[in-house]
């Protein structure tokens, strides 16, 4: 067990420091004094707290990540799918599917969030939703129309089509429900679940974000770099990562219109990206056959590989397992991130046919491979996260949970302008605030400026107060002495205010009122 | 009075001697003044006739030596106002002049002193003047002026009504004096006191005024005079008093005045240090400051009020959340059903009654509900049938029975009820004992009795029985006599038990209860039972079931005493139920396996005695020891006989390095092939080129050399599991060609340059997010009359720059990153999300950007830190009541 922590006898916990936020950024509370001190001693043994607790709750996490173990002069990467399929269980072996589709192909493909539908595109028009584990077909749609990309939206009810020209979006029975006439030749399609942003990039070199549950256009930003060739997604802090044909990947947000970081990664066209769960690392390939390793917290290179062939694409799955398809090759990679790897985790050939797409299934450990003779799934063990948060990403969610979660996810939507490069700013004070907290009487004398300032730029229409004489003398008069002068001029003032009126309304054209009673009675209206 | 003076005495003689005790000086000034009385008296007489008579004590020495008695009088009576002080003067009208009078005293220290010594002076002439008495018993007269005055002040004079009054016409022109004067000449026989004191009062003014006032007060002394002796010798009627001076003295009206009165005098404080009261009482301050005052110790006060709980609040306010959702119930609701109820006794009462019960064994349902069963079960045919027969006899006689009781409950007689009744009510007392259970009945009765005499032969029929002689008869008069033993024991009162020897006599009479007890047993054995318990086998299975109760007490009186496991020791319990019946041997089934299980029992007990002896830790553990040995033992043999097993796997041993190894060296030598000798050629170059390129500054191509090496390695590892087997010429084969490939590559893409291209529009991005110099210069501005001056001059005249602060190249990012642009631009739609300056109890970024640290949405943390984290800070249940805080004991 872990080390006595002194205060109320309890025990560190080993795991403990995996669950600490921004370690050793905060380490005292010097200056602090009295009141503020106790808060903030407080504020710490809460969060001590939390992490204690925190790790504690790891002992509920039973499942365990398996992968494959070589024994004696075996290698893991030797180990044919056939023969993995022959050792495992009946119902992995089911599920390692093999769809031949020799007509359609290529297939893109894509799961839903939470790994139970598969949905395949082919390039030739050829769109299946379905859930695979059951093997049953939700919709079925032949395009007759290039299909460039697929996406699952919020959950398998709704997928996003990149055709030829535009982006579809199709409910689970293959109705059209939008047609999407922003997002033109797109090549790629990322979705944000927190945010319901759908993004867009292709041809145009134009990277959208549509809000789909609103409809609205969030924001359309020219990138100025070609034609894109690759796009993901970072899933910690939602920023899209665009491959270019310069070799360039940059960072996006819908709240800002420039790039928020530019890295030349290749010398040739990017062919794909990926970053891994954490946000931590990037992988980038290039046509020029490299594939680097990127660490994303301080954009270091940290491992340069090379591809016999171009890649076609790559992915990253749960467990931190990279893998990469070149020609009719998948190549898997485990601990990329950690240490330059001398030999792949797992490799499989499909003859005679390229592939195109390549995902992970969440929480199976399962590799989906698109190629131009169809869709297959490959055995991967130890690819999927074991212990999945039913609260979060349920794999077994009847309707009824789908509906409640769709409903809370929606309630729970973030502004898209909430994305940044670090998902922890919100909240945190402005970096030009100054470090310490400003005084009343210092605020107020910058409050006074910007009044000064404002003041200055404002630009006053030169027109006449209403300040008339007469009204001056009425007001210096007090209330309540009331002389024969002051009756007059009220009467006066109020027979003016009702010309007034009565020009106003004839200058809007408005038919002027009958006097009802005669003169005689007027006088006592 | 008495203390009065007293005080007035002592300030007077303050100079002189400090120390003497107060009581004495007292006596000692009366003793003076007696003299001094006397003298002036008998002086009087002898110089002027007429006026000898008048009795008022007339200071002679006035007139004798004005100027000398002018200066004394003044200082002392200074004195003696200052002494005055200290009585209620300050809050008469008069007192502001007295404290302008300290004020100045004050300043004039030094001559004060001066003065004090001729008025010493003064006063030895005047003690010459007396007949010679015991010179220490005297005090100065002076002295006793003073102390007149401050009597008088106080008192104010009756005899000097009348005076006063006249003393208001000659005196009301100065107003601040007047009220002083009047209080003076209240004093009645002193005329002269008017003038010292108005002239003390304008002592500081101009010598002119003084004169003018002395002037006055001359006049006024006169005046004075005539209406006093006018008034004085006025004979005695019912509206005046007699005007004879020797009637009336100081000494006469001290010795009236009770001491112990004075005493009551809150005012005056008789323990002060003459010192303390010699000074004037302090001016009293305006009354906004006094209240200020008071506020602030009444503040004071609550405050430490307050305070008291201080502590109870500042922990609540600690608390992280404070919450009322108990209601304290102190009375627990204890129902037939509770576990409590059943477990501990509630009272002393119950635990004793529960402890009887238990001795009796009376409580053991169990036994109660099987025993009938058990009973049934272990009996014969014979002796069944043989019960039964019982049981069927006993119905019958209850039967009997009952018919009986119908039939003489329906006899009418009223000799034969009486008799019953007696013969009931006696076998009532018997079996309840002699006296009766409730004292507080008998008491009821006692009284009843008391009042009627109702058993003392005075009802008519034992008159009627006397008077008929009836009494001779020897039933009637044994019936009389009951009656009276009766009256007696009805009488007779309840013994009180006294309180101190409570716990002895309880002992006694519970001894004594016993002893009856067992003497009263029989006969009640014999009364009230009747019917079923009454009959034989009822009673031998009582005095069984007795006997087993008293043996069972006694193993456990003996266990408890001794504590010895003798009834455990003996493992050998004969297969023999000696319970069931005592003196008989049955032999049963269960009897068996019953004394197996006690054995078990009895060994349990044993061991657990030995746990408890063996106190000692090593004792114990060796005990462990011993048992657990083996098995560890044999563990280990088991594990020995795996290792070496483990150890012996070949399979296991990790041998990938080898295999390594012989894919990255390669030996060339003259046997080796053509390709694998241009190999080694060719990495030869690639070396040199490398050093080479090594030497040159790093750029792009040196970059893309390395590249090309590393390319080349992981190609290989890569070959070599897609390939499946390789032989070495291919693998070299390929080496070759993928060389060539790179170079291709590198080749390819030279056309475009993105690196170069990369790096302008890095440069340009630092330019653009750097600082923003704007020339705001108006050109041809101020050359009206062209361009004068040097070029220089002209350069640097009439420039106007505008700097917009950007991100300097130093406080980049990406500053040492090559490959990288990092945008340094402020995201403005982001900033919404942001606090544009630190909140309030924090002072630094840091703190607060602590407090956000740990998110307390249950995503993020565990259920218990979000529920703990977002509890809110006071908790209250409907309908429980917070009762206000309870100050702690302070």
């Amino acid at each position: 067990m872990g080390k006595f922590t002194g205060k109320n006898g309890t025990q560190e916990r080993a795991n403990a420091s995996k669950y600490e936020r921004s370690k050793g950024q905060f380490k005292s509370n010097r200056g602090a004094s009295g009141k503020l001190k106790h808060g903030l001693k407080k504020i710490d043994n809460q969060y001590k707290e939390a992490i204690h607790s925190a790790a504690a709750t790891e002992m509920l996490l039973q499942e365990d990540a398996g992968f494959l173990e070589a024994e004696g002069m075996e290698k893991t990467y030797k180990f044919k799918q056939d023969e993995i399929k022959a050792a495992v269980d009946q119902t992995t072996s089911n599920k390692a599917f093999d769809l031949k589709l020799p007509e359609f192909g290529p297939y893109t493909l894509d799961y839903s969030r939470n790994g139970t539908h598969l949905l395949i595109g082919g390039m030739k028009g050829h769109i299946a939703s379905m859930d695979w584990r059951k093997g049953e077909l939700r919709a079925e749609l032949h395009l007759g129309e290039t299909v460039n990309a697929v996406k699952y939206l919020q959950n398998e009810q709704f997928f996003a089509v990149a055709q030829k020209k535009y982006t579809f979006i199709y409910d689970h029975e293959g109705t059209e429900v939008h047609r999407m006439k922003q997002h033109v030749e797109v090549k790629n399609m990322e979705f944000f679940p927190y945010h319901y942003l759908l993004a867009t990039s292709g041809n145009t070199g134009y990277l959208k974000y549509q809000d789909v549950s609103t409809g609205t256009l969030v924001n359309e930003i020219k990138t100025k770099l070609g034609p894109t060739q690759s796009m993901t997604q970072n899933p910690w802090n939602a920023i899209i990562h665009l491959g270019s044909s310069t070799g360039v990947v940059s960072l996006w947000s819908p709240a800002s219109n420039e790039a928020l970081v530019k890295i030349q990664s290749c010398r040739g066209p990017v062919k794909a990206v990926a970053c891994d769960r954490s946000g931590n690392y990037m992988a980038v390939a290039g046509a020029d056959k490299t594939l680097k390793i990127w660490d994303i917290r301080n954009y270091k290179e940290l491992f340069s590989y090379t591809t016999p062939t171009p890649a076609s694409d790559l992915t990253i799955s749960d467990n931190g397992l990279m893998s990469v398809s070149w020609g009719p090759h998948v190549t898997v990679w485990k601990d990329a991130f950690k240490t330059k790897q001398q030999s792949p985790y797992m490799n499989h050939l499909i003859p005679g046919s390229r592939i195109q797409k390549i995902r992970y299934v969440p929480f199976e450990d399962f590799l989906g491979v698109g190629h131009s003779t169809g869709v297959s799934n490959l055995i991967i063990p130890g690819s999927g996260e074991a212990n999945f948060d039913a609260l979060e990403v349920n794999p077994y969610e009847t309707a009824k949970m789908r509906q409640d979660s769709e409903v809370r996810t929606l309630l729970q939507k973030l502004p898209a302008d909430t994305i940044s490069l670090d998902p922890n700013y919100i909240g945190t004070v402005d970096k030009n605030a100054g470090q310490a907290r400003l005084s009343a009487k210092e605020l107020a004398e910058l409050k006074a400026k910007q009044q000064n300032n404002e003041k200055e730029a404002e630009i006053r229409p030169n027109v006449k107060g209403k300040n008339s004489a007469l009204r001056k003398y009425l007001r210096k008069k007090t209330q309540n002495v009331i002389d024969q002068r002051k009756m007059r001029l009220e009467a006066n003032l109020k027979k003016e205010k009702e010309l007034r009126q009565q020009k106003a309304k004839r200058d809007r054209g408005e038919p002027e009122e009958k006097e009802l009673l005669g003169p005689a009675l007027a006088r006592f209206k | 009075m008495a203390k009065n003076q007293n005080k007035a005495q002592s300030k007077g003689n303050r100079k002189t001697n400090k120390n003497q005790s107060k009581a004495k000086t007292a006596r000692r000034v009366l003793n003076a003044y007696e003299i001094a009385t006397r003298a002036e008296s008998h002086r009087n007489g002898g110089d002027s006739g007429s006026e000898s008579d008048d009795g008022a004590i007339v200071n002679p020495m006035k007139k004798d030596n004005e100027d000398a008695e002018f200066e004394d009088e003044e200082l002392d009576s200074d004195e003696a106002l200052g002494s005055d002080d200290d009585f209620d003067v300050m809050s008469s009208k008069f007192s502001q002049s007295i404290r302008d009078k300290a004020k100045k005293l004050k300043s004039k220290g030094k001559n004060k002193g001066r003065r004090d010594e001729e008025s010493e002076e003064s006063e030895d002439d005047e003690e010459e003047d007396y007949d010679s008495v015991d010179e220490g018993e005297f005090v100065s007269l002076t002295e006793v002026w003073d102390l007149d005055d401050a009597d008088m002040k106080t008192t104010g004079g009756k005899d000097g009504d009348v005076v006063l009054a006249d003393s208001e016409e000659s005196e009301s022109e100065s107003d601040d004096e007047s009220d002083e004067e009047d209080s003076e000449d209240s004093e009645g026989e002193e005329e002269e006191e008017a003038f010292p004191f108005s002239d003390e009062d304008s002592q500081d003014e101009d010598a002119s005024d003084v004169e003018l006032t002395t002037l006055k007060s001359k006049l006024s002394k006169k005046s004075k005079d005539k209406l006093h002796y006018q008034t004085l010798n006025i004979p005695e009627n019912e509206l005046a008093l007699a005007g004879g001076g020797d009637d009336i003295s100081l000494a006469d009206m001290l010795s009236v005045v009770d001491a112990s009165a004075s005493k009551k005098a809150i005012l005056i404080s008789t323990d002060e240090t003459d010192e303390k009261a010699g000074k004037p009482l302090a001016i009293p301050l305006p009354q906004r400051i006094q209240d200020r005052n008071e506020r602030r110790a009444a503040y004071e006060i609550t405050k430490g009020e307050v305070n008291k709980w201080e502590e109870v609040v500042q922990a609540n306010r600690n608390k992280e959340v404070l919450t009322f959702d108990q209601q304290v119930s102190k009375h627990k609701t204890v129902s037939a059903f509770s576990s409590e109820s059943h477990g501990k006794p509630f009272n002393d009462l119950e635990a004793k009654i529960n402890g009887l019960l238990q001795d009796s064994s009376l409580l053991d349902e169990k036994k109660e509900s099987t025993f009938e069963e058990i009973a049934t079960a272990k009996m014969s045919k014979e002796e069944l049938a043989k019960r039964q027969g019982e049981l069927r006899k006993m119905r019958e006689l209850m039967f009997r029975q009952e018919r009986e009781a119908k039939r003489i409950k329906k006899i009418k007689s009223k000799s034969y009820r009486k008799v019953k009744k007696r013969e009931m009510l006696r076998n009532k007392a018997l079996i309840e004992g002699e006296e009766d259970s409730d004292p507080e009945d008998h008491d009821m009765r006692r009284a009843q009795e008391r009042m009627s005499l109702k058993h003392k032969n005075n009802s008519d029929w034992a008159k009627r029985m006397i008077h008929s002689g009836l009494s001779k008869d020897s039933e009637a008069r044994e019936e009389m006599e009951e009656m009276l033993r009766r009256g007696e024991r009805l009488r007779s009162k309840v013994l009180d038990r006294d309180d101190d020897d409570d716990e002895f006599g309880d002992m006694r009479d519970m001894n004594i209860d016993r002893e009856m007890e067992e003497a009263n047993e029989e006969e009640r054995s014999k009364l009230g039972k009747t019917g079923v318990m009454n009959m034989a086998f009822m009673k031998s299975a009582e005095a069984k079931e007795k006997i087993q109760n008293e043996e069972i007490r006694a193993r456990l009186r003996k266990l408890e005493a001794d504590g010895d496991l003798a009834d455990f020791e003996n493992d050998e319990t004969d297969a023999v139920d000696k319970h069931i019946n005592a003196g008989r041997r049955v032999y049963s089934a269960g009897a068996k396996t019953a004394s197996a299980e006690m054995a078990e029992v009895n060994k349990e007990v044993r061991e657990e005695v030995e746990i408890d002896q063996s106190t000692g830790l090593k004792a114990k553990l060796n005990g462990g020891k011993s048992k657990s040995k083996p098995t560890s033992e044999t563990t280990e043999q088991k594990t020995q006989e795996q290792q070496p097993a483990e150890e012996s796997n070949p399979w296991l041993t990790p041998n990938d390095t080898p295999v390594q190894k012989s894919s990255k060296l390669r030996v060339v030598d003259q046997n080796s092939s053509k390709l694998s000798k241009n190999q080694a050629k060719l990495l030869k170059n690639q070396a040199k080129s490398t050093t080479k390129s090594n030497k040159r500054k790093a750029s792009e191509l040196s970059d893309d050399e390395s590249e090309v090496i590393d390319m080349n390695q992981t190609l290989k590892i890569v070959d070599k599991h897609s390939t499946s087997d390789n032989e070495g010429e291919e693998v070299n084969d390929q080496d070759i060609m993928l060389f060539k490939q790179s170079d291709l590559l590198k080749q390819a893409f030279a056309g475009d340059d993105v690196v170069r291209e990369f790096e302008m529009e890095k440069k340009q991005q630092i330019k653009d997010e750097g600082d923003q110099v704007e020339d705001l210069t108006l050109p041809g501005w101020g050359d009206w009359a062209g361009s004068s001056g040097s070029k220089k001059n002209k350069k640097n005249k009439n420039k106007k720059v505008k700097v917009t602060k950007g991100v300097a190249f130093n406080s980049r990012e990406d500053k040492f990153k090559d490959k990288v642009i990092i945008n340094e631009k402020v995201q403005k739609k982001n900033a919404k999300y942001q606090s544009s300056s630190i909140p309030f109890p924090f002072e630094s970024r840091e703190q607060y950007e602590r407090s956000l640290r740990m998110p307390i949405g249950q995503e993020w943390t565990s259920r218990e830190t979000h529920q703990r984290l977002t509890m809110p800070k006071l908790v209250v249940k409907s309908g429980v009541v917070v009762n206000p805080l309870k100050a702690p004991f302070k």
